[in-house]
């Protein structure tokens, strides 16, 4: 394990029924980042249905999204924190794609419920590092049915600065 | 290269300050919530600032349409700075 800040990129709210992007983050140029925890939920709909989901896939091209806003989507973890390097863009860390650019590998899948949401919590092993400039995201690889969705993606930054 | 954006007193942009939060229904039924942000200039060099990928991405920040972050205002007399990172 590292020592670094963390922070959550997060996904408050919003209606998906597609197989797109729900959250991407590109990590800033001062360092490497590790993934910590990442879930998918939904909050309005009590209808059963099971689906596929990234939990966490590599991009090699980046999708377009919504940029993220510091304070709404991206927090920090303790109110002390630095602020983020993750770069913040349309094309870069956001959230809900719009045109989905291009998935690399994808390496946390889950299938779940979506009464029940999907978590996934790394263990100090099995973290995953995405390099500096590197891009990851999650995403519903099929479309779901038609929800107020939420999101949330930790991660620590082993900056050097 | 990335981008930051530099308040007319100097400082850089920095963070998002939440100031108030409101629970959002539709029909009784919990959708989410919304927050007022105010944004704070306080990184004194562009290394402690919010990073943009793009100029253009730095650019409507500033422009600022959305009403909750304080609108174009907030962001008066703002400019947009490359950095080396």
């Amino acid at each position: 394990m590292f020592i670094g800040p963390c922070y959550i990129l997060k996904n408050n709210g919003v209606s998906i029924s597609t197989a797109i992007t729900v959250a991407q983050l590109k990590a800033g140029t001062n360092g490497a980042i590790e993934i910590l925890r990442s879930s998918l939920t939904q909050g309005s709909v009590a209808t059963s249905a099971q689906y596929a989901a990234a939990l966490l896939l590599k991009k090699t091209a980046a999708a377009t999204v919504t940029a993220a806003t510091a304070g709404t989507h991206l927090l920090k973890q303790n109110a002390v924190n630095p602020t983020s390097d993750a770069s913040l863009g349309t094309s870069a860390t956001g959230i809900t794609g719009t045109a989905e650019g291009t998935d690399g590998e994808i390496t946390i899948t889950r299938g779940f419920n979506d009464l029940n949401g999907a978590e996934w919590l790394a263990t100090p092993e099995e973290r995953i590092l995405i390099a500096q400039s590197g891009i990851c995201a999650q995403k519903y690889l099929v479309a779901p049915q038609s929800a107020t969705r939420y999101s949330e993606l930790a991660f620590r930054e082993l900056r050097a600065s | 290269m990335r981008y930051v954006i530099r308040s007319p007193e100097g400082g850089y942009l920095n963070d998002f300050v939440v100031v108030r939060t409101r629970t959002v229904t539709l029909n009784g039924t919990y959708v989410g919530t919304e927050s007022d942000l105010h944004p704070t200039f306080k990184a004194n060099e562009p290394r402690l600032a919010l990073k943009f990928d793009t100029e253009a991405d730095a650019l409507t920040r500033i422009a600022n349409v959305d009403p909750l972050h304080g609108g174009p205002e907030a962001f008066k007399g703002c400019t947009v700075e490359p950095t080396e990172e």
